[in-house]
């Protein structure tokens, strides 16, 4: 019933008054028109500014803008600007509906900067320039712009493209800062009717890389940065929010997965009422995923772009066509994007500034750290401090794994910044640097996790700022029977930094020298006790140690999976086996309290690897470049004929159906680092990862396995395969490793002296203004990469 | 900046869905406006007007637009008639609903507070405040007599059999019963603090009274006002029931037809934390209680406000007949909330959070339907039908219950413009809260203590009132605003979390500048008890030293000293009998105690050498200012 009274109000209106928007006073669009198809093929939906990281010559925007005016009632399409060589997107109209602020690459340039331009093609008149990318801006009530922009000089910490986030200037471009920290990318702000704005936050801190980009809303300053829809419903891309008129509910795309190009999905209806956390608070309007930029004259009436055509769909997804671009623009492939009616608008309610642009801290207060959503089992008074950890920003990056930061868990190194004091009572209150992505982990008084957050928080200069509890129930207020937080009885806790662990951990540095110590004399190579080897010797990506603590699950960290707010002590060190081990309980072990505290500091900082983003893209056999596999070794005469040996000694056992073996060192078995594997998977136990020794290739397991012991090797193999060293495929195996090595210590990975970082990575610290241009001959990769985090400290 | 909210409220008029909405919305847009051409033309004084106070009545009356202000409103069963009472009218209007207008006007001696409607509605009875106010009695839509009773009269409620009435005098801080026949008050029950509502058990046995504010110190939790309830046939207090932590500013309630229920309006403040942000109910939520009445208890809180979006100020309360609906007014956010009663009983039980701190709660059983008047404080049902009064601009509006649609029957026409945006939530940041949330309608105390910012947090500071606010600067107990024209620009900004025009600010200055002190109610005839009289001889006593700090006039130096507590900004003691509790912190209930326990070293005036009677005579003639 009611659906066909829609079908019937819509055809209705349409056939009455002449198109169907006339009755919310619309008589003209505006929209882009632009190649939106990618030079590259890629698909991802931020890729679209920028070149990509390995090869600067090679660019991530298409070629082919316009602006357009359509007149609905005339039919009359007209030009208000027209690159064939440029890019043109993101046309907002000015409350007055006299003026457009768009984003416009020309022809020729790099970059994507901010232009106004009036309504009737006269004018235009650009807003903001520079190096960087500028683009989805939006007005603000107050006259002011807020934006995105590549000026947070970071890159996707899974792709090879750059990151813009949250910026703000004034009327006239003039004034721009920053009012996000995020590592990852933030899209299409938009100012709600309440004068928040309404943006899409992507983020994987401890988590899954590709299903967290939801809606998040803040002030128009970036204070109270807040989850507005979904980020405990992993999947889905929300993007493209806007509010509806007349209702407190917004529209917006559902791009599916991980996203789609030029942000295509379903067009949804979000309530925000039943709070962040309920799907079931939104509804699908569009009944395919092929919709962009949607946008609501009531609950009832949309307008969006679908391919090269702008349609208008009602409650129920039904839509009709109202415009389709001219066949030359269609023929060059431009799409159509991102239509608003060129129509005056009221402005939201403005909200004061709740910043001090002139303070470098703010000030958050925790009212009761016992309060929230999955805390059951943490005694009253366990937690002791919050260690404050920092997701540091990345420079450069190369593919869509976070090989070798992590073997399948964090992507991103985690800085120990200190910690601050909780109360009896639960409570907190400290100061953090401003603009900077912290997160927490509980604490007991052993310095052992109680609950760890998985996602981050910023603080604006001079903001203060509250919130209930860890992982708070959004849908609740502070709960009525609480006292004054014992904690602001007295002044902000400053971060108290962490004695004697380093700022950001690395595992050869750090954690190998303990194992080394402790571990060693059963897990070597010679007794392999347990079956487990603990020695630092390089495997094609990773020490065989920080691989086989990562494969026997001795850490406990979030990986890569789309799983939120675990129960307590489940993550970091309180879940991690590792620390079961460190105990004279296991055969006697007795490490040091400070070889604890490292062990310790290190799992809760995400247990990398390297301690050094210049490690990315380096140093690996078999290492990935836009999520391919490189196979350097593949004609290699030792890889050639140890494949041969391989399948004549060893495919009896080991075949495509049964144990496989990998073919080389850089055979991943279709198993990259960033797919979880299965618990139960011969691919861990044959993994390259432990079968090639790339320090000491007679120590490969590749050899020990099969060889027997009398031989001295571990006679692993049903039968002895390898009676003899001097076997000549024994020999011919061991090549093919040497050849390895060879290659290893010809390009070096981060823990071998004489390592040199990538040239991008040189590239862009030279563009971030961290190195001289001039700059060649060795590198204090650590250090160059500290004062690149510390550049992008807020400084007033 | 006027014009750009003006091109604004248009614009929204555009898009407004409804003919209310479009009227509302336009006349808002209209009122801004008028301020801005009254602010061109130099110094205008706006019309201010608050209910319970004489002397605001006396400005009433000169001005020359004879407002109404509904303060109440009864309709009756046939559905034909409604009677407004009207706050700054001092009348009560009959306002005929087929034709839309007013046919009658009755008028009254000072303001109207409360009306009740006899059972056979021959007979209307209407409390007017004031020292000693009126219950005054209608026949036949004609005034025929008036019965005096207590100070500040409010919430007229008749017994079942007709024979009593019992009426709230809120600045009594007691209840009086009023035999009908012999015209006289027999009784009078004290409460707890300033009672401003009552009703009344179907059997006549029981009656429940809101108390509006918490009594009591407010430097500890919980701090809550309390519902009495009154055992009517020995005229005593039976039980207090606590509301939960917070709870202040409460304003009307109501029994459920099956008498099970008595539903109260109330702000549930969360005081305990810092105001840092208005954001999900951090400083003030909007509730409604639920009081099991043959329990005797707290049944539940249920938050009225949702999660991006408050609901400022709850006023007028009502069930209809058949029990369906519990019908609820914002007076702070212009809104009638619909619940499904039934709803809202079976849900209670199976609760996952505690409703109080729910801001989904109602969701899928409340309707939140957007008026057209400022300020509906005043709401009458009769079957599905309700019908609602706003006190800022006049509006009478009707709701469909059932369909939540809205006819206006008289359009609004703004008034009493400064007043009006102290009590509206709608320009605060998502409507959370309004100036009155923690300074009450009339610009005084809410009894809780804030940890605001502008002082730095942990330092909770009680609630000051802003009468003479703009004489005595500087303002804050800390003295961090130079003076009141400051500190309100600062609250609309750091409290309501609003930008809003200079105009409104200057409206806001003119009301609190229009504010005079009310009498106290421990005169005798208008001057000082003997008591009194004793102390005040203490008081100006050079060696005790009370108007060293506290010079008569204002009562402050406008000076800051440190009595034991740091530097603190010497507050009026004028209207001290309505300010508690005590002391920057609240540490002190009452002033007995400020002179004594709070006072170890003398160092708060010298009090330690006076005797336990001239405490007494002292804290007489400080009540009495």
């Amino acid at each position: 019933m009611r659906f066909a009274s829609l079908l019937l109000s819509l055809l209705l209106c349409a056939a009455a008054s002449g198109h169907p928007l006339q009755q919310f006073g619309v008589e003209e669009i505006v929209f882009a028109a632009r190649f939106s198809g990618s030079p590259t093929g890629d698909g991802h939906w931020y890729a679209n500014i920028g070149y990509y990281a390995p090869d600067a010559s090679r660019k991530a925007y298409g070629k082919g803008g316009k602006l357009y005016k359509l007149n609905l009632k005339t039919g009359k399409l007209t030009t208000l600007l027209d690159d064939p060589e440029g890019g043109v997107r993101d046309p907002q109209v000015s409350y007055d509906g006299g003026k457009i602020l768009f984003a416009y690459r020309k022809g020729g340039a790099e970059n994507y900067h901010l232009y106004e331009i009036g309504a009737d093609g006269a004018h235009l008149k650009q807003l903001t320039d520079g190096a960087y990318d500028d683009f989805e801006p939006t007005y603000l009530p107050n006259g002011e712009i807020v934006f995105i922009s590549t000026r947070c000089k970071r890159w996707v910490n899974c792709w090879l493209t750059q990151v813009a986030i949250m910026h703000r200037c004034n009327a006239d471009g003039s004034n721009v800062h920053p009012i996000s920290s995020n590592s990852e990318q933030d899209n299409t702000p938009w100012p709600l009717p309440d004068g928040r704005l309404l943006y899409t936050r992507w983020e994987y801190v401890d988590r899954s890389q590709v299903d967290y980009h939801h809606l998040w809303a803040s002030n128009p300053d970036g204070t109270s940065q807040m989850i507005f829809f979904g980020n405990q419903n992993p999947g889905t891309l929300m993007i493209d929010a806007k509010p509806i008129p007349g209702s407190r509910k917004v529209v917006a795309i559902f791009s599916p997965g991980h996203g789609r190009r030029e942000h295509e999905g379903n067009i949804e209806v979000v309530d925000p009422r039943g709070g962040p956390d309920d799907k079931s608070y939104a509804r699908q309007i569009s009944s395919t995923p092929d919709y962009r930029d949607p946008w609501a004259f009531s609950e009832e009436a949309f307008m969006a772009a679908k391919g090269a055509t702008l349609v208008t769909m009602n409650a129920v997804g039904q839509t009709q066509e109202v415009f389709r671009l001219p066949a030359a623009d269609i023929a060059a492939k431009l799409q159509l994007h991102e239509p608003r009616p060129l129509l005056a608008r009221p402005r939201e309610s403005v909200v004061p500034a709740r910043s001090n642009l002139a303070k470098t801290t703010g000030t958050l207060i925790l009212s009761d750290v016992y309060e929230g959503r999955n805390m059951q089992g943490v005694r009253p008074g366990e937690i002791k401090k919050l260690l404050v950890l920092e997701s540091l920003p990345m420079p450069i990056h190369y593919t869509g794994g976070m090989e070798p930061i992590s073997f399948g868990g964090t992507f991103t190194l985690e800085r120990i910044v200190g910690t601050v004091p909780v109360e009896p009572d639960g409570s907190a209150y400290f100061e953090l640097p401003a603009l900077r992505s912290f997160f927490f982990v509980a604490l007991d008084e052993h310095d052992m996790s109680v609950k760890r957050m998985q996602s981050f928080t910023t603080v604006e200069p001079g903001e203060s700022t509250g919130c209930v509890g860890c992982h708070e129930d959004r849908l609740q207020a502070p709960p009525h029977n609480f006292q004054q937080p014992s904690a602001t009885r007295r002044d902000p806790s400053r971060i108290q930094p962490v004695s004697d662990v380093p700022e950001v951990f690395d595992f050869p540095r750090d954690i190998q020298p303990i194992l080394d110590r402790n571990c060693l004399s059963c897990h070597n190579y010679d007794r392999r006790a347990g079956g487990v080897i603990l020695a630092g010797d390089r495997g094609p990506i990773y020490s065989h140690s920080y691989y086989t603590l990562t494969i026997h699950n001795q850490i406990a960290d979030g990986r890569n999976k789309a799983v939120s707010n675990y129960p307590p002590h489940a993550l970091g060190t309180s879940g991690s086996q590792l620390l079961n081990k460190l105990t004279p309980g296991h055969h006697g072990v007795t490490v040091t309290p400070q070889e604890l505290k490292l062990i310790k500091f290190w799992i809760e900082s995400g247990a990398p690897y390297p301690g050094t983003y210049a490690a990315l893209g380096t140093g690996m056999i078999g290492g990935y470049a836009e999520n391919q596999l490189e196979h350097p070794d593949a004609n290699w005469p030792g890889t050639l004929a140890a494949t041969e040996i391989m399948r004549r000694r060893c495919g009896s056992c080991h075949n495509a159906k049964s144990m496989p073996l990998p073919a080389s060192a850089s055979d991943d078995q279709k198993t990259p680092p960033w797919d979880p594997l299965k618990k139960v998977d011969y691919r861990r136990q044959f993994s390259r990862h432990l079968l090639y020794n790339l320090t000491r290739p007679d120590k490969s397991m590749l050899l020990l396995a099969p060889l027997s012991r009398e031989a001295g090797g571990f006679g692993l193999c049903k039968s002895a395969v390898l009676s003899s060293q001097s076997d000549p495929d024994y020999v011919g195996l061991l090549r093919s490793i040497n050849e390895a090595k060879q290659y290893l210590d010809q390009v070096k990975r981060f823990d071998m002296p004489g390592f040199h970082p990538r040239d991008a990575w040189v590239r862009e610290m030279k563009r971030f203004g961290i190195l001289p241009p001039d700059a060649n001959g060795p590198i204090d990769y650590y250090a160059v990469e500290r004062q690149y985090w510390k550049s992008l400290w807020y400084k007033p | 900046m006027v014009q750009a909210v003006t091109q604004t409220l248009a614009g929204l008029a555009r898009f407004g869905k409804t003919a209310c909405l479009r009227a509302r919305l336009g006349s808002a847009a209209l009122s801004v406006r008028h301020l801005l051409s009254r602010d061109r033309q130099g110094a205008v004084r706006l019309p201010s007007f608050a209910s319970s106070s004489l002397v605001l009545l006396l400005a009433c009356t000169l001005h020359a637009q004879n407002w109404c202000s509904p303060a109440a409103i009864a309709v009756t069963k046939d559905a034909k008639k409604l009677y407004i009472g009207c706050a700054t009218g001092n009348r009560v209007e009959v306002f005929d609903l087929a034709r839309k207008e007013v046919v009658r006007q009755l008028p009254m001696p000072s303001s109207v507070t409360g009306l009740a409607l006899s059972t056979d509605e021959a007979r209307l009875y209407v409390t007017c405040t004031g020292v000693k106010s009126t219950v005054n009695i209608a026949e036949s839509d004609a005034p025929t007599a008036a019965i005096s009773t207590g100070y500040g009269a409010d919430s007229p409620v008749l017994s079942p059999d007709g024979t009593r009435i019992y009426v709230c005098n809120r600045f009594d801080n007691d209840v009086a019963v009023i035999l009908l026949a012999a015209r006289k008050e027999i009784r009078r029950i004290p409460v707890v603090r300033e009672p401003v509502s009552a009703a009344l058990t179907a059997d006549g046995k029981w009656l429940l009274v809101a108390n509006a504010l918490p009594a009591g110190r407010s430097d500890r939790s919980p701090v809550a006002a309390q519902i009495s309830l009154i055992d009517t046939s020995a005229g005593t207090v039976a039980a207090h029931i606590d509301l939960p932590n917070g709870s202040t500013g409460l304003r009307q309630i109501r029994i459920s037809p099956d008498g099970q229920l008595a539903a109260v309006s109330h702000l549930l403040s969360r005081y305990f934390v810092p105001a840092t942000q208005p954001d999900r109910g951090w400083i003030q939520t909007n509730a409604v209680s639920l009081i099991d009445v043959s329990g005797r208890k707290l049944l539940a809180t249920v938050l009225l406000d949702e999660i991006d979006h408050g609901a400022a100020n709850p006023w007028a309360v009502e069930w209809t007949g058949d029990g369906k609906y519990l019908c609820v007014t914002h007076a702070g956010t212009h809104e009638l909330s619909v619940i499904d009663a039934p709803a809202l009983r079976a849900k209670l039980p199976r609760a996952t959070r505690d409703p109080a701190d729910d801001f989904s709660f109602l969701l899928g059983m409340r309707k939140r339907i957007q008026l057209t008047g400022k300020g509906p404080r005043a709401i009458a049902l009769n079957g599905h039908q309700a019908w609602v009064a706003s006190y800022f601009s006049d509006a009478v509006e009707s709701v469909d219950l059932d369909t939540g649609a809205v006819a206006c029957l008289r359009p609004p026409q703004p008034h009493a413009i400064g007043e009006s945006l102290f009590n509206d939530g709608s320009i605060s940041f998502q409507g959370w809260l309004s100036c009155a949330s923690c300074h009450g309608p009339n610009a005084r105390v809410d009894g809780l203590n804030w940890d605001l910012l502008n002082d730095g947090i942990g330092d909770p500071i009680n609630t000051k009132s802003l009468l003479l606010a703009h004489r005595t600067p500087p303002s804050m107990s800390h003295a961090v605003r130079e003076n009141a024209e400051a500190a309100v620009r600062a609250g609309l900004e750091h409290i309501l979390f609003a930008q809003r025009p200079e105009s409104e600010a200057a409206a806001l200055d003119e009301y609190l500048k229009s504010l005079t002190p009310l009498p106290s109610p421990h005169l005798v005839n208008g001057r000082l008890s003997l008591s009194a009289r004793n102390g005040k001889k203490l008081f100006f006593d050079r060696k005790v030293g009370c108007a060293v700090c506290h010079p008569a006039g204002l009562f402050t130096s406008l000076k800051a000293y440190d009595v034991g507590a740091g530097a603190l900004d010497t507050p009026t003691l004028v209207e001290i009998w309505r300010t508690a509790p005590y002391l920057h912190d609240g540490s002190a209930a009452t002033l007995r105690e400020v002179l004594t326990t709070a006072n170890p070293n003398d160092r708060h005036g010298k009090t330690s050498h006076l005797s336990s009677s001239q405490i007494d005579d002292l804290v007489a003639y400080l009540e009495s200012l």
